[in-house]
């Protein structure tokens, strides 16, 4: 994480200023947002080893990330003309391609992310280190202070089910909901 | 389903099975509905992880840009939020009846932010002009008025419209849209027609403070430095701008040219707590003076 608060902090002024040239009446908070979200993706990439390698400088790489997040985000409400040197000139990674704007459904976010906020804090633990951190068993149980890899293992499989009966609750309730609404 | 079940799909979701043991739950998974139906619960488990990951790394980068924007004065605390409004609206009405409400010459108080030959002739009705020969050398009234000369002096050297490849054009053409032409115009440093093409702008383009802040510029450098100070106050209140912090600087020079020296210091002093800033030495040496 501290590479990636390196990255960030190292690039994200630079990033302001070359986009708000770009998108002249794009407000500060606009940008920032754009810049956040390029490095999410950016550290998703890297995380799910979908992005190994880098055939172009970081800061390219990371700007065109965040020209089409803003992109996507300007599309709709003003025109927008590509500079030349992103087309042309620049030699940015093929690899830009993998990433994916999905525009997430906000509700079905919000309730995700919430029944993992609701997990007890040694749970979401586990979980975060095993899906998100990519850590092994054993390295699991040394960092968490498990006594075997017996009871790593149950743990993350019952923290799991329990992640996985809360999100299925909150959908029924959710679908009940709905249904209520309609009728 | 059994635990044995729910670990071998924890390892399946984690990447962490043989190739053999991924080929056998992908059969499974084909022949047996409710196995599948399983796994594609728990994959939205690790769809949640995401989900809450995304936006932790979404908090972390906001807390980032707190400590990024405290080194350049750029605070955003909800506290601080407020007292930028409080400030702002104190600034505003400050300038407002600077401006309008008291221009009362009979007290020999400077006159407001005006075009350099209103104020010339604003200067030459005042009562300082009327101070006997005879009187000391050099009286109150004529310091007041060597230093008005001179903060004008400071606005004449000082005041450039802002230009960096912030405001430099992207698109050049015939087939521009107003906001295209206006940043042309004011790259081209024909200030009037940005003046004019910013009145064609929609009303929602015209709350947009990095145009404004360009209008401002343009309305200073076209002898409007009244109005554009009262944009560059706005802009900074609002704080949403690229170019707050450039702001501070031209409103201090206005201040200056408006002969009020005391909120020109402060928005030098302002200006000059930023880490990032076009015209510090400038900044730091007319601070100096008027201190």
């Amino acid at each position: 994480m501290s590479v990636l608060d390196t990255v960030y902090d190292a690039y994200r002024d630079d990033f302001l200023r070359w986009a708000g040239q770009r998108f002249p009446t794009a407000g500060r908070d606009d940008l920032l947002d754009a810049w956040h979200d390029t490095m999410i993706m950016f550290y998703e990439q890297v995380r799910d080893r979908k992005l190994t390698a880098l055939t172009c400088e970081i800061k390219t790489f990371l700007f065109m990330i965040g020209y089409r997040r803003l992109i996507r985000m300007h599309k709709k409400s003003e025109k927008i003309d590509l500079p030349g040197e992103i087309d042309v000139n620049m030699q940015v990674d093929h690899s830009i391609n993998e990433f994916t704007w999905d525009d997430e459904d906000a509700e079905k976010h919000e309730f995700l992310r919430a029944a993992v906020e609701e997990l007890p804090e040694k749970s979401r633990e586990i979980l975060m280190r095993r899906f998100m951190d990519g850590q092994s068993i054993d390295e699991i149980m040394v960092g968490m202070d498990y006594s075997s890899q017996n009871a790593v293992s149950a743990t993350l499989s019952r923290s799991l089910k329990k992640l996985k009966d809360s999100i299925i609750e909150k959908m029924a309730l959710q679908k009940g909901w709905k249904n209520e609404t309609r009728s | 389903m059994e635990e044995r079940d729910q670990i071998l799909i924890e390892r399946y979701l984690s990447g962490d099975l043989t190739e053999a043991e991924r080929n056998d739950i992908e059969l499974r998974r084909l022949g047996d509905p409710l196995f599948s139906q399983q796994i594609a619960e728990y994959e939205m488990a690790k769809e949640a992880l995401k989900a809450y990951q995304r936006d932790e790394l979404k908090k972390r980068f906001q807390r980032r840009d707190e400590v990024l924007d405290k080194k350049t004065d750029r605070g955003s605390s909800g506290g601080s939020v407020i007292w930028y409004i409080l400030f702002g609206v104190l600034l505003v009405g400050l300038i407002s009846w600077k401006l309008w409400l008291s221009p009362d010459k009979q007290t020999n108080e400077p006159p407001a932010i005006e075009q350099q030959q209103d104020n010339q002739e604003l200067q030459d009705s005042m009562p300082m002009q009327e101070t006997p020969k005879d009187e000391i050398e050099e009286s109150p009234q004529d310091n007041n008025r060597q230093n008005e000369k001179r903060y004008q002096e400071i606005f004449a050297e000082n005041f450039e419209p802002y230009r960096d490849d912030l405001v430099e054009p992207t698109s050049r053409g015939d087939d521009l849209s107003a906001i295209e032409r206006m940043e042309v115009a004011y790259w081209n440093e024909e200030y009037d027609d940005v003046i004019k093409i910013y009145e064609e702008l929609s009303p929602a383009m015209k709350q947009n403070d990095n145009l404004r802040f360009m209008q401002a510029n343009a309305m200073m450098a076209a002898g409007r430095v009244k109005q554009g100070a009262i944009i560059l106050s706005e802009i900074i209140r609002n704080g949403r701008s690229k170019f707050v912090g450039e702001a501070h600087w031209y409103l201090a020079l206005a201040y200056l040219k408006s002969d009020d020296v005391e909120n020109g210091r402060k928005q030098l002093e302002a200006y000059l707590r930023l880490n990032e800033t076009k015209h510090r030495t400038q900044a730091e040496k007319i601070l100096k003076e008027v201190n």
